[in-house]
């Protein structure tokens, strides 16, 4: 490829020559003129090809990222290395492809230098995390090679990866919740539902009220239509059997929607809050992510309490992926699954991964779990629609009606309105218990 | 030490050419001292920041001074002496900027310029010699009449200091930004340099043989181009 300093000087060197020979016509001055070209020219097509025999394999790249916190921004300062194994010497310029979530702050320093007998480039630059981006997934890095006058260049890519999990701190994680809890308004106790607690058990009795019962728990209608002055008295349950809460996500490309992937952001609130309330209760949860760029272990957590910490790291693995996924966690899905399990299936059809999705939904249906379905409303992510835009939407619409016509059971449905993610958890939880009901 | 001496003597052989045909044109003119004025006042822009007082009135001073002359006393030669002064500085312009050039293609471009420009003053000087006429009237002239620039012949000494200097530019060119890669051979730019003398040399076989050659130049430097973008390419 010509550097913009090589074409440039080819079309002055061109236009210099017209000018001479067409107005200013003297032998020696076209001859001096025409000789250069002819150098640079010829040096050009003789340089492009030795470029373009270079190896890669004598290239040895490394990065290094570290995390930063300042304010409210989360930083990542990464360090590439870049080595040539070579007696030769070589003008490489490095450039490093963001992940997705992310973005470059300021320039690049350093970004290219000669390498190769002994000599090495460190190349450092910024980038700002994306506040809903936990996992920084670096790929490639893309090397020009140059030639010593700079006038043309070879691209080489190559495979470096790293996986960058951005830690959140406890006092981070806690003002998120903090805020997430303001915005959840709890029913007054005795109207409103009670979470997940009870739908599990199973009510047997009364018994007298113990110091360390649950004030819930207290039997108030007994308790008032007692004559003598008793003590109080409290529910006994049965436990039927735990619930695991099943938290299934295809990370496909669709879930990328939206401006400042406002979609991926509410899907992380949902998240949040659903294992908040899982946590109150003290329920496990189960991830199941449709990500075929993740390894099988980190598509699958373990069924336990998530703590907030390990809960973001998972969440940070929540991000757009292309590519179709090898359904192998359909199999473990069946086999983990039980009768008393709630699973939330959190998708964007059509995607890539619709039919794992069918899979899992099918082996819910199987095994008699209750399963939800949230599936993004696409219009309230899209703004300022034209017409193609809005029949793209009508298409959309029209896809998930008939994507959906084939789940009969009621209320399996949850659509996700842009910023209505917390009321959503709850609406989603909130259907969980009425089916375990119904 | 000896690597700067030697890229100072490549650039000094390189300015050569330019230099000696100044010299040669400053000699054919008569020189007056608003021509001197008026050369040293575009000259003065290149003085270092620190001078930059001393650089409005030498720019202005015998501007408004000849414009005066011109209005009060009727004497327009003033003006046009100022006029021939500023068209000799243009060559000397163009090598300063040879000299102080920062990128490749600065350097190259420049020494086209000064190539071309000081050749161009030089054949109105020559004109102008034996018009016996002044700079800027010369320089009318020959735009007006396209047959005064048939008449001037160089002489055939110019043709063989172009060819040593512009040797003596990609060799400086090629040590001063080619020259970061310790290791590097060079191979590529030798095969080049010798490749384009080569070219050259049989361009100037074919115009001893027939009677023109521009065009075949033209045809050679074009499908070289051409083929140099395509080979390379370019990005959007």
């Amino acid at each position: 490829m010509l550097t913009r300093e090589a074409a440039l000087l080819l079309i002055s060197l061109s236009g210099w020559t017209l000018f001479i020979s067409a107005l200013l016509y003297q032998p020696f001055i076209f001859l001096a003129s025409f000789f250069l070209q002819t150098f640079f020219t010829i040096y050009i097509l003789l340089a492009d090809r030795r470029l373009r025999k270079i190896s890669i394999e004598g290239f040895k790249v490394e990065r290094t990222a570290e995390p930063q916190r300042i304010g409210d921004k989360t930083l990542l300062k990464v360090i590439l290395h870049v080595r040539f194994d070579s007696e030769s010497q070589l003008f490489v310029r490095v450039i490093d492809k963001p992940p997705y979530g992310t973005r470059v702050v300021g320039q690049q320093s350093n970004s290219e230098g000669i390498v190769g007998a002994g000599e090495s480039i460190e190349s450092s630059y910024t980038l700002e995390i994306d506040s809903s981006i936990g996992l920084a997934r670096f790929r490639k890095v893309i090397l020009l090679i140059h030639d010593p006058l700079k006038l043309c260049y070879v691209a080489r890519e190559l495979e470096v990866a790293s996986d960058i999990i951005v830690p959140v701190g406890e006092q981070l994680v806690g003002a998120a919740y903090t805020k997430l809890s303001a915005g959840w308004i709890r029913p007054p106790m005795g109207l409103g539902y009670r979470g997940l607690v009870g739908y599990d058990d199973e009510f047997s009795g009364t018994k007298p009220y113990e110091l360390g019962d649950r004030i819930r728990d207290i039997h108030w209608m007994r308790y008032a239509q007692q004559v003598d002055d008793e003590g109080l008295v409290a529910k006994k349950y049965v436990k039927r059997g735990e619930v695991t809460l099943h938290i299934v996500i295809d990370c496909s490309s669709s879930i990328n929607t939206g401006d400042n992937a406002a979609l991926l952001t509410d899907i992380s609130i949902l998240i949040r809050r659903l294992c908040q309330t899982a946590e109150e209760e003290g329920n496990p949860v189960q991830f199941w992510l449709i990500n075929p760029l993740l390894s099988h272990d980190e598509k699958i957590s373990p069924r336990r309490v998530f703590s907030r910490v390990a809960l973001e790291q998972y969440i940070a693995r929540v991000f757009p992926s292309n590519g179709r996924d090898d359904g192998k966690i359909v199999e473990e899905f069946l086999k983990t699954l039980g009768s008393s399990s709630i699973v939330i299936f959190v998708v964007n059809p059509p995607s890539q991964n619709t039919g794992i999705v069918e899979a899992m939904i099918n082996a819910c249906r199987i095994v008699g779990a209750r399963y939800i379905i949230c599936m993004p409303d696409v219009s309230s992510y899209i703004s300022g629609l034209d017409g193609e835009a809005s029949r793209l939407l009508q298409l959309d619409r029209l896809y998930k009606d008939k994507w959906l016509s084939r789940f009969s059971e009621p209320g399996t449905v949850i659509e996700i309105g842009k910023g209505y993610a917390v009321d959503l958890a709850k609406e989603a939880m909130r259907r969980g218990v009425d089916w375990g009901r119904d | 030490m000896g690597t700067r001496l030697a890229d100072r003597v490549l650039l000094a052989a390189a300015l050569l050419t330019p230099l000696l045909m100044s010299i040669d044109f400053l000699a054919q003119i008569v020189l007056t001292p608003f021509l001197v004025l008026g050369c040293i006042s575009l000259l003065s822009t290149y003085l270092p920041a620190r001078y930059q007082n001393v650089v409005i009135p030498l720019i202005y001073l015998p501007a408004i001074t000849s414009l005066v002359i011109l209005v009060l006393d009727r004497r327009p030669h003033f003006l046009i002496d100022l006029a021939g002064g500023y068209l000799i500085s243009i060559p000397f312009i163009a090598m300063i900027g040879l000299a102080k050039s920062a990128s490749l293609r600065a350097l190259v471009l420049s020494y086209i310029a000064s190539l071309t420009s000081t050749y161009f003053i030089w054949s109105i000087a020559a004109q102008a010699r034996e018009g016996g006429g002044h700079l800027f009237l010369s320089l009318v002239n020959m735009f007006v009449n396209r047959r005064a620039w048939e008449k001037i012949q160089p002489p055939q000494y110019f043709a063989a200091l172009a060819a040593l200097s512009s040797i003596a530019l990609v060799v400086y060119l090629w040590r001063v930004y080619g020259s970061t890669l310790v290791r590097e051979k060079g191979d590529v730019f030798i095969y080049s340099a010798a490749a384009a003398s080569l070219v050259v040399a049989l361009t100037v076989l074919y115009s001893l043989a027939y009677t023109d050659s521009v065009a075949l130049g033209l045809i050679i430097a074009a499908t070289l181009t051409i083929a140099a973008t395509l080979r390379a390419g370019v990005k959007k």
